[in-house]
């Protein structure tokens, strides 16, 4: 965890002074004369961030190595299956706009029945193709909700 | 009175009744599986309430929070896995109890005493909320300023292991939270030239994305991993003795004490902003043992142990929205994502609800009531059902969640901009949930910023520019030491 909390430390930081020095002033709009500017919040707020993450840097690069074992928080399968998980979503999503919820839905789910290692076609069948019709007419016919 | 009689009405309509009881069923469905929780049905259900009345969209989600506390106690009792950490406690006594051949009387005693906190806290909130509301509509910007200021630190400090990385996501939250409109000059801040991000990051989204789909993604690693142990504990007392199915009279009397005591600690801690259910559980379970006149039977599966833990961590949930009803501060997670429901019907939480919606206040007391009746019942005569649950396998539950996270996120603003966030911030808090920075002070942050920011601009007004006013009036300066004190409490505390 040591050399993570280092990494989210500095990378914290420097998001901070990104703020403070080019986001915030480019990206607020300078607000009426009187009361608090709009930037005002926002300033805190990195600055805030800023003091604590360099603390969090300092306190990790400065302190004891207490234990040589330290686990590591997120390991490259953890990324990997991170990365897996966001594809299947991210392109039922596209798939979403271009052939509606009911069919992209249905491979979605496929899809991860297939990726949590379920090998038996029929059960991936009927799980993801009645999933999607259940959902889609309970909301219309429930709560008149139109889903793509 | 006649706002009390008024609302009485509108608990018992059909409809209201109807939906507690989807509600307190779909509580105790979710909680009893491994993997999910109140939390995450409450967010994935908050946009189905876009289309209810007021009452029925907060009794609904009320219903599923208290039906869940029962339900994580199933998978507790039955499997030796807590299906939400607050049940974990349950496990001590519950799980024994089971294998000693009395699974059913370990579920009755779980689900009485669950019914019994619930109770208890919900009875404090209706006696306790209206007179704290009128001690908080007495206080100005800067007392309101200094008081979330408090709350949000707390929580900050109490939700994960590391002080600093607690305050840097309620802080990171509050960040969020000025995206879009600036409260009282609408000028635009931060949306990078986005027309959709003008109206600010949908709640809804984040609340899904970072509580129920980024728990999904855990969950998914953890069954392909194939780390989590499928070991059922079968329901099966046919061949027990009618004694052991029950719960007596006299186990019942005999704990009744516990009862109480665990009910007083939960609702102590549900009351106080970042404590969380599960401290409560175990406090509620640790005072029992000390109590009790034979501490050794526990963690063997005492009666006394299920009742402990399980009246402590059920006795937070009305206990709650004793901070937001009267200061409009979420106390949690959960009260954070109903205030989203709130906002939804144009309801914003807090003290002046008491003046302005007191009929919705008397219903939802009343609805509160009704579900504790409705949990004994449903709880009581599915339990058989509800611990079959526990049997389903992880690569149907999943994949279909992932989905219902879709289509909740689509809901909750009808565009694909809010399902995209909703996948940013699933991802966002699988990070978060694995380096320990704490998701729930984020949306606590994310929710509380917009208030923090109103009532800091509304003492800079009226204090023309000056901060000090913080410590000048004394109210707001007892909370800003208060803040000190815990700061350097807790500090201490985690240090040794």
């Amino acid at each position: 965890m040591r050399k993570y909390n280092i990494i989210s430390g500095a990378l914290l930081f420097i998001t901070s002074l990104v703020f403070l020095l080019a986001v915030i002033p480019n990206e607020t709009a300078p607000g009426e004369e009187y009361g608090m500017p709009p930037a005002f919040l926002p300033n805190i707020i990195m600055i805030v961030i800023g003091v604590l993450s360099a603390a969090l840097l300092l306190l990790n690069l400065l302190g004891k190595k207490k234990q040589e074992s330290d686990p590591v928080p997120i390991t490259a399968n953890n990324w990997l299956h991170l990365l897996i998980f966001a594809v299947i979503i991210l392109a039922s999503l596209l798939l979403m706009t271009a052939i509606g919820f009911i069919a992209s839905g249905a491979l979605m789910i496929a899809a991860y029945m297939i990726y949590m290692g379920q090998r038996k076609i029929i059960p991936i069948l009927l799980t993801s193709i009645i999933t999607p019709i259940f959902i889609y007419y309970m909301l219309w016919y429930g709560f008149t909700i139109l889903l793509p | 009175m006649e706002n009390a009689l008024l609302a009485l009405s509108d608990v018992f309509t059909i409809s209201n009744i109807s939906y507690l009881f989807i509600g307190v069923t779909i509580g105790v469905f979710v909680g009893a599986i491994p993997g999910l929780n109140g939390a995450m049905a409450v967010a994935i259900a908050v946009p189905l309430t876009f289309y209810l009345d007021s009452l029925v969209a907060i009794a609904f989600l009320v219903g599923i929070l208290k039906g869940s506390r029962f339900g994580g106690s199933i998978c507790a009792i039955l499997l030796n896995t807590p299906g939400s950490p607050e049940a974990a406690a349950t496990c001590f006594d519950g799980y024994p109890l089971a294998r000693q051949g009395k699974p059913l009387k370990a579920l009755k005693m779980a689900l009485y005493s669950s019914v019994f906190g619930d109770t208890f806290s919900d009875l404090v909130l209706i006696l306790v909320a209206a007179p704290i509301a009128l001690v908080a509509l007495k206080m100005g910007p800067a007392e309101i300023t200094s008081v979330m200021i408090f709350a949000l630190t707390m929580i900050a400090l109490l939700s994960g292991k590391s002080l600093i990385k607690g305050i840097i996501s309620g802080v990171f939250g509050i960040l969020v939270a000025c995206v879009g409109m600036e409260p009282m000059t609408a000028t635009m801040r931060l949306t990078f030239g986005s027309v959709e991000l003008q109206n600010g990051v949908p709640l809804m989204a984040i609340g899904i994305g970072l509580l129920a789909l980024s728990e999904v993604i855990i969950q998914m690693e953890e069954q392909i991993k194939d780390r989590v142990k499928e070991e059922n504990f079968i329901l099966d007392d046919k061949k027990t003795d009618r004694q052991d199915r029950i719960v007596t009279g006299q186990e019942f009397k005999g704990s009744l004490k516990t009862l109480l005591r665990s009910s007083l600690i939960g609702t102590g801690i549900g009351a106080l902003p970042g404590l969380g259910v599960s401290l409560a559980a175990f406090l509620g379970y640790g005072a029992a043992k000390r109590a009790s006149k034979n501490p050794e039977q526990f963690g063997k599966g005492s009666v006394e142990g299920i009742a402990a833990a399980e009246a402590a961590n059920s006795a937070v949930v009305g206990a709650n929205l004793i901070p937001l009803f009267t200061l409009g501060i979420p106390g949690n997670v959960t009260a954070a994502l109903i205030i989203g429901a709130f906002m939804i019907h144009g309801v914003t939480p807090g003290p002046l609800m008491f003046q302005e919606q007191p009929k919705l206040i008397y219903g939802i007391y009343g609805s509160m009531l009704v579900a504790d009746i409705l949990n004994l019942a449903i709880g009581g005569l599915g339990l058989r059902i509800f611990a079959k649950l526990l049997q389903f396998p992880k690569h149907y539950v999943f994949p279909i969640i992932t989905l219902i996270c879709i289509t909740g996120a689509f809901m909750s603003d009808s565009t694909f901009f809010a399902v995209l966030i909703m996948i940013i911030f699933a991802i966002l808090g699988y990070v978060m949930k694995k380096l320990d920075f704490s998701f729930v002070t984020f949306i606590i942050g994310f929710v509380l910023g917009p208030m923090l920011e109103l009532s800091l601009q509304q003492t800079m007004g009226i204090s023309g520019n000056n901060l000090w006013i913080l410590v000048q009036r004394p109210v707001s300066l007892a909370f800003l030491i208060l803040t000190g004190i815990v700061i350097w409490r807790i500090y201490r505390s985690k240090r040794n």
